[in-house]
């Protein structure tokens, strides 16, 4: 057995306590629902031209408020955030939270291009 | 010839597997001693999170970018050049990609070969379905919208940006169709599920990036 073989092995035999059972496919199924729900009323409001007049000052915030939803299920379900260890969530959220400033910082700087 | 080999250490603990051998079979090759790594976590799982973590960074920065230039110069821009209808489609195709990819280690975790399969290669093919309609999109904004590269501030970030994101799709699809091919040659047994678990990570990963581009390129500057 080759060093490379051996590592492969062991890495299979370890146990890592801190990880629980991810979801079954039940689960997976109903999240991807959801997902399609919200991706059907984010794309909806182009299709209704009066209701999108009529509910454009709101649209910004619930774009970003329905993607949130849909980002938040995916690395959550989907990514097993919410049943791996916090560590991993600490990891993700820390450049999250620093790529979040950057974009964040900007439009600030240029909003009255973009908005 | 004896073969050892030691991992981990940092006050946990050492991690030890004795090899004997001389290229047979039973000779003595067993675990003497295993644990987790030294921090308690699976250090190819952290490995990926890393990799995410920086890849949010440099997301982050072609979607700030995009954000900052879009208004600037003359030409064509999101509200002339968008079709929200057709980019649905891809949005919506890339996230059931995403449902067949679980669905795919589930298969893996619980041994189911044949499932495996499918859902591996129904995940590159829904790939590969969003690279197709990438391409098309391209072309149309091109060709029929004028809009490209080297056009004004919008084509250069927008063109960067959902091209780096294709660029990632491709390294999925392709690392996908790796797996599934080694599935078929050998298979992939639930012991080994981590090997699917962290192809899945990175193909989620670039359909959250999806989610965000869809609404922040997509969706806002279009509906105002």
């Amino acid at each position: 057995m080759t060093s490379h073989e051996l590592d492969n092995a062991l890495l299979e035999e370890q146990h890592f306590p801190h990880e629980h059972t991810h979801p079954g496919a039940r689960t997976y199924i109903e999240i991807a629902a959801v997902l399609a729900v919200i991706t059907i009323v984010e794309v909806g409001i182009f299709y209704l031209p009066d209701l999108h007049e009529a509910f454009r000052p709101f649209l910004l915030p619930a774009f970003l408020i329905l993607s949130s939803i849909k980002f938040v299920l995916v690395v959550g379900f989907y990514m097993h955030l919410k049943f791996d260890d916090p560590f991993f969530l600490r990891l993700f959220g820390f450049a999250l939270v620093i790529a979040m400033t950057v974009v964040t910082a900007l439009i600030a700087l240029f909003h009255g291009l973009y908005f | 010839m004896a073969q050892a080999i030691v991992h981990g250490g940092g006050g946990h603990g050492e991690l030890t597997r004795q090899h004997g051998g001389d290229g047979g079979e039973g000779h003595g090759d067993e675990l003497e001693h295993a644990h987790p790594t030294s921090t308690g976590l699976n250090s190819v799982k952290m490995l990926m999170w890393t990799f995410i973590g920086s890849e949010c960074m440099l997301f982050g920065s072609l979607i700030a970018t995009y954000v900052a230039d879009v208004g600037f110069g003359k030409g064509p821009g999101p509200k002339q050049v968008f079709e929200i209808p057709y980019t649905s489609v891809s949005a919506f195709v890339l996230l059931i990609s995403s449902l067949t990819m679980v669905l795919a280690l589930a298969a893996c975790q619980q041994g189911n070969q044949r499932q495996l399969r499918i859902w591996l290669v129904a995940t590159a093919a829904l790939g590969l379905v969003f690279l197709g309609g990438q391409y098309f999109e391209f072309t149309t904004f091109k060709v029929e919208k004028g809009a490209w590269l080297d056009t004004n501030f919008f084509g250069s970030t927008f063109f960067t940006l959902t091209g780096f994101h294709g660029a990632h799709v491709t390294v999925g699809a392709i690392w996908l169709l790796s797996l599934w091919l080694y599935s078929l040659r050998k298979g992939i047994p639930a012991s080994k599920s981590l090997f699917v678990e962290v192809a899945g990570l990175y193909w989620h990963f670039v359909d959250i990036v999806w989610i965000v581009i869809f609404t922040v390129v997509y969706l806002i500057p279009t509906s105002r």
